[in-house]
């Protein structure tokens, strides 16, 4: 018996150890399922079944599936590091199929797909992770489909789709890329917010990048990011939104150093500058040389060249449409820069977080400051340009956002003088003021709402004033020239369904001009005298557009727009349809075309056409009609989605009808008696005429990567006629540029140190100069015989721009050290403008030597000029 | 890199690249390469006493100044379509100039002429023009009026004469028109004397053409001129009257009106006007050849 015992003990340990063994074996058994394996692995750019077929060889498991049901032949990338496999296959499988283990094999199996007679919307925002700031033009498409929409200026987008499983692609330039796994089988809210950063994350499968310019419909139109305008050297280390814009092609400078452009020969009155959708009258600061645009405070730069949708109208040859940043709705953030002439600072943060946010960003000089230790008591002066811009946003809710923003600047020279016996003081000075209210509203999925209130103002002011200490008699002198613009527009975007992109909208200007005004008070003569002249004129436009994909290969953008103007003596209502079309032919490969024809109600009256601060706005009257434009343009666009680069090439021809010319020698110096402009008629120095420009534009670019930047091109020809100019025949623009050429390249060495460079060369501008003086004999009427006494000397100058100034060539530099520090980040930024010191002219005149030989002088306004600027942002 | 290193380096560059002067000989272009031109300068009228032609030689800007010179030994024709006459070289006081004979060459209304001028060293030009008509003279009307105050600031009595002038455009194809006045002052001390005082008004030009106005009433309004007529005492040397306006109406034609218009304007001396292109309708050279039909209306106070 003793014998047995064991045995029995024995059997029973057995038979606990097999129960125990079948209990746990379903545990053990999953803990080696081929599902919790981790995983590590990197590949780019392959089909599904191959990272399939990798990682089943790779790490023993077996794949199961069908070829005709699962879509195994999508390309993807993928890098993981130590994930689990089922993670793994959670982000690699489409949305339409589902895993499981089945003895050993992961078999991969189609979902049950819904209901596709019903059709549901994805809506929702696409916002900046860490900042909540809304991204504009973020792309939102289902990979490999023609399924797909962007986000409005306001970061809103509305895509419908009939129900089915989607694997819905966020993508963003210079922003990771997300996918998103939805089964559509109700309307869905969708808020995404995009993370900016470079570093990848744990877990990365991307779909191919989508190739940008060629899917999209409209043309001539370019997205400028603002970290490359803040990347490129500049003048003075000042970074200017505008000269980047001159670097691009179809664009051109005007003189050395200026901030003013010539889009396809077209003047610099003809472009349309919106801030937040306020026009800015005045671009530019100090004459010209720099604009009043502050890099810090914006976030995207677009400048539209032809093509135009029909939501914009207003000016003939571009519109430039700049947006201010929110302001970080998360936390508090800020920016202090010092370069050589000026200032800047930035603060934004949450006002209160994720609901209301604000920035703040300025700028100022401080040449005046500086010099005022040199100056006497008695005597001061002195120069400043300074601007500030604001912004405020609240969410009222989940449809409904508030913004107002405003931007104010002002340049003045000034002089003060102040002795025993008398005081006077002596301004010239200039600024803009912008102010936007703006209220979002999204009816529904499918409908989003702005309205606008807009108020801008730009005024040129010379005062002077003294006082007699002795007698107490005063001078007082003031005249100013001033627009004042009040509008409201209400703009809707209606997503109707996949392949639709509606925007209607309605807005109305209330202009006031006044050409010029005076008040002029003197005790001492007794005079007292003041006049202003105002002109109100009213500019309406209705429109209404679709972006539209029509079949698998068209796209189009048609639209029309109305516009009416209506002063006092006149009453203009002229229509503008609006026409893109795009044409692909390969996935990456489009043709397009367009055709916009665009009118002008206002007038720029300035003949030196630098932008100074006398130069005039006037409204289209009965003697000086609206300018007109018609302009067709077709080319290709490409992209190489791999290496993210674009290439495109335009043609274009334009035609321009009542553009404003100035009489030969008329003059708009008109402030240098002020007292003269009660007679004095802008309408009486102008005269309307045409305009004719064509050429081609060659444009590679490249927006993001360690090394990025453009090389532009462009072959132009512009002409122009006026039957009282140049004695009716045609001549070429003063900015007609035969070729036009620039190269910027932006380069990270390492995280710490970066490069960047840009070339420019220009062919010559077509100015006039003399060419003979001769002695003019003119008759005197009823002085029979006497002509002789009548004499005086003429200068022939040949035909108008009969010469070319020589070709304009310049390289800028500049080295960027970033230090990063754990509260803040530090970067010093060496300029060198001009850096091969290319004596480029910026006007010619005639002088004689001792030896009585006369001979071309040039001046130079710009040699090698090196600029370090500091900054830190925290 | 310290930040103080950065400044140093600031100052260094700064200081080597001051702004040194920036002006220098144009380089990089092609001037224009003229050579000195034959210019022709010529009013055909059937109120002159004598047809005034007038040759001299441009002197290009740039390369070596020459002075102007009036061209001695050029041959210069004008034919009316059936005679060509050729013209006399004559000295004036500041240039010498071509006469044609008024017995030979009668200068009509509706007549065109042809010029020719060659010097002998090869260059040749011509030029042609019609004489026009007179303008309306039939609708020609005008009235003046003077006033005279006393100016404080200057010390005396300033008697302003106003003048308004109007006439009807001739009906059908472009008309060009010079129109104006002055007032005939005499200085106290020599009453027989007669001197010539412009009458303008804010328009400043007294040219005009009846674009948009064709058949229409024509005017010159409110042109004035200001005489000094005491000062220094009733009988002081700046003491002036005026005893008459000298009125003028000119149809002329298109080569005329063009020259004298923009030859006005073409040396503002404002840096930043538009230069003034001149006109010229001389073939192979620079100049005028126009004609134009006066009508002078003389009042005597």
């Amino acid at each position: 018996m003793l014998t047995k015992k064991p045995v029995k003990t024995f059997k029973k340990y057995l038979l606990a150890a097999i129960a125990l063994f079948m209990v746990l074996l379903p545990q053990l058994s999953k803990a080696q399922s081929a599902l919790d394996k981790k995983i590590s692995y990197k590949a780019t750019q392959i089909t599904l079944k191959q990272v399939l077929t990798e990682i089943g060889e790779k790490y023993d498991i077996a794949f199961s599936y069908s070829e005709s049901l699962i879509p195994v032949g999508q390309i993807i990338s993928i890098n993981v590091t130590d994930k689990l496999l089922s993670e793994v296959l959670k982000e690699l499988l489409p949305s339409s199929v589902d895993y499981k283990e089945i003895n050993g094999q992961i078999v991969l199996s189609k979902k049950r797909k819904p209901s596709s007679n019903k059709t549901h919307t994805i809506s929702g925002y696409v916002t900046e992770e860490g900042s909540g700031e809304q991204l504009l033009g973020v792309n939102i498409y289902v990979p490999g489909t023609q399924l797909g929409t962007s986000t409005n200026a306001y970061g809103f987008f509305s895509l419908t789709l009939p129900g089915d499983f989607y694997d819905i692609n966020i993508s963003y330039i210079g922003y990771q890329t997300q996918v998103k796994k939805i089964t559509l089988d109700n309307d869905i809210e969708l808020n995404i917010k995009l993370s900016g950063s470079v570093e990848v994350s744990e877990v990365v499968v991307v779909a191919d990048e989508i190739p940008r310019e060629s899917q999209r419909s409209r043309m001539s139109s370019i997205d400028i990011p603002v970290q490359q305008i803040k990347d490129i050297p500049a003048l003075l280390g000042e970074k200017d939104v505008l000269k980047v814009v001159q670097l691009m092609p179809g664009v051109q400078k005007g003189n050395e150093g200026q901030s003013g452009f010539y889009v396809r020969g077209g003047g610099p009155d003809q472009n349309l500058i919106i801030l937040d959708g306020a026009p800015v009258y005045n671009a530019f600061h100090l004459f010209g040389f720099f604009s009043l645009f502050n890099g810090d405070a914006l976030k995207s730069v677009e400048l539209i060249k032809g093509g135009f949708p029909a939501q914009y109208g207003g000016r003939l040859s571009s519109v430039l449409d700049l947006h201010m940043k929110e302001g970080n709705k998360e936390k508090y953030s800020g920016e202090v820069g010092v370069g050589l002439i000026s200032s800047r600072f930035t603060v934004e943060g949450p006002l209160k977080k994720n609901k209301s946010s604000f920035i703040l960003s300025g700028r100022r000089t401080y040449i005046d400051a500086l010099i005022q230790p040199f100056l006497s008591k008695e005597e001061k002066g002195g120069y400043y340009f300074y601007d500030l811009n604001a912004k405020v946003n609240y969410d009222l809710g989940k449809k409904d956002k508030v913004y107002l923003s405003g931007y104010f600047g002002k340049d003045r020279f000034y002089a003060k003088t102040n002795n025993s016996y008398s005081t006077s003081n002596y301004g010239f000075e200039w600024g803009n003021a912008t102010a936007t209210a703006r209220w979002n509203h999204q009816y529904s999925n499918k409908v989003f709402a702005n309205a606008s209130f807009i108020f801008s103002n730009y005024r040129f002011q010379i005062s002077a004033t003294d006082k007699d200490k002795q007698s107490n008699n005063e001078f007082n002198l003031r005249f100013y020239s001033q627009i004042r613009d009040f509008s409201l527009k209400y703009d809707v975007d209606y997503y109707p369904a996949n392949g639709h992109h509606v925007k209607v909208g309605a807005m109305a200007i209330h202009h006031t001009f006044s050409p010029s005004a005076v008040v002029y008070k003197n005790t001492f003569a007794n005079e007292n005298f003041s006049a202003k002249k105002h002109i109100e004129g009213i500019e309406t436009g209705l429109y209404a557009e679709d972006d539209m994909r029509l079949g698998k290969r068209f796209r189009v953008n048609a639209g029309i727009r109305i516009s009416n103007f209506n002063n006092r003596d006149k009453h203009y209502i002229l229509p503008e349809p609006r026409l893109s079309a795009a044409y692909q032919l390969k996935s990456d490969l489009a043709f397009k075309s367009s055709f916009a024809i665009m009118n002008q109600y206002m007038h720029l009256v300035s003949n030196t056409g630098i932008g100074l601060p006398t130069d005039l706005w006037v409204p289209a009257t009965s003697k000086v009609p609206p300018q007109r434009s018609m302009q067709l343009a077709a080319g290709f666009a490409k992209d190489f989605t791999k290496q993210n680069v674009t290439f495109t090439v335009e043609g274009y021809y334009k035609e321009m009808y009542n553009i404003l010319g100035y009489k030969e020698g008329a003059t708009f110096l008109i402030f240098d008696d002020p007292l003269s402009t009660n007679d004095y008629s802008w309408e009486e120095n102008v005269t309307s005429g045409k305009g004719w420009s064509y050429g081609a534009e060659f444009l590679l670019q490249k927006k993001k990567g360690r090394f990025n930047g453009w090389i532009g091109y462009t072959l132009s020809w512009t002409q122009l006629q006026f039957d009282e100019l140049n004695f009716g025949k045609k001549y070429w623009a003063r900015y007609d540029r035969r070729h036009d050429a620039s190269v910027v390249a932006i380069y990270k060495i390492t995280e710490r140190i970066g490069i960047s460079a840009t070339w420019v060369y220009g062919t010559g501008q077509a100015i006039t100069l003399p060419r003979a003086n001769y002695t003019g004999v003119l008759h005197s009427p009823g002085d029979f015989g006497g002509t002789v006494n009548n004499q005086t000397t003429i200068t022939d100058y040949g035909e108008k721009n009969n010469f070319r100034m020589a070709p304009y060539h310049r390289m800028d530099i500049g080295f960027r050290f970033t230090k990063v520090r754990p509260k803040y980040t530090r970067t010093i930024e060496w300029s060198f403008y001009n850096v091969y010191n290319r004596k480029n002219p910026f006007f010619y005149y005639a002088s004689t030597d001792s030896q009585g030989v006369s001979k071309l002088k040039q001046i130079t306004l710009f040699p090698i000029i090196p600029s370090v600027t500091l900054s830190y942002k925290f | 890199m310290k930040i103080v290193q950065h400044i140093k380096y600031t100052v260094l560059i700064v200081v080597a690249f001051s702004f040194a002067s920036c002006e220098r000989d144009a380089k990089n272009v092609d001037l224009p390469t003229i050579q000195p031109q034959l210019v022709v300068q010529g009013v055909l009228s059937p109120q002159e006493p004598e047809t005034k032609i007038y040759v001299s030689l441009s002197s290009p800007v740039f390369g070596t100044v020459s002075s102007q010179d009036w061209i001695q030994n050029a041959t210069v024709q004008i034919s009316d379509g059936t005679t060509t006459v050729p013209l006399l070289l004559e000295f004036g006081s500041l240039a010498s100039y071509y006469v044609a004979d008024s017995l030979k060459l009668k200068i009509q209304a509706g007549k065109t002429y042809t010029l020719w001028v060659s010097t002998p060293n090869g260059k040749s030009v011509n030029s042609k023009c019609t004489v026009p008509f007179p303008a309306d003279t039939t609708s020609f009307k005008y009235n003046w009026d003077t006033t005279s105050v006393y100016n404080t600031s200057a010390g005396g009595i300033e008697r302003t004469v106003r003048l308004n002038m109007e006439w009807r455009d001739i009906a059908g194809g472009a008309n060009y028109y010079r129109a104006g006045a002055d007032v005939i002052v005499y200085p106290v001390s020599n009453p027989s004397q007669d001197i010539f005082e412009r009458m303008y008004n804010n328009a400043s030009s007294d040219m005009q053409t009846d674009k948009n106005k064709d058949g229409g009433i024509m005017a010159r309004r409110d042109l004035m001129t200001t005489v000094s007529e005491y000062f220094g005492g009733q009988t002081g040397s700046f003491s002036f009257r005026p005893k008459g306006i000298k009125m003028y109406l000119v149809n002329c034609d298109e080569h005329y009106y063009k020259f004298h218009e923009s030859a006005n304007r073409n040396d503002s001396g404002d840096p930043f006007s538009e230069p003034v292109l001149v006109y010229n309708n001389i073939v192979g050279g620079l100049g005028y050849f126009g004609a134009c039909n006066q009508f002078i209306k003389e009042i005597r106070f």
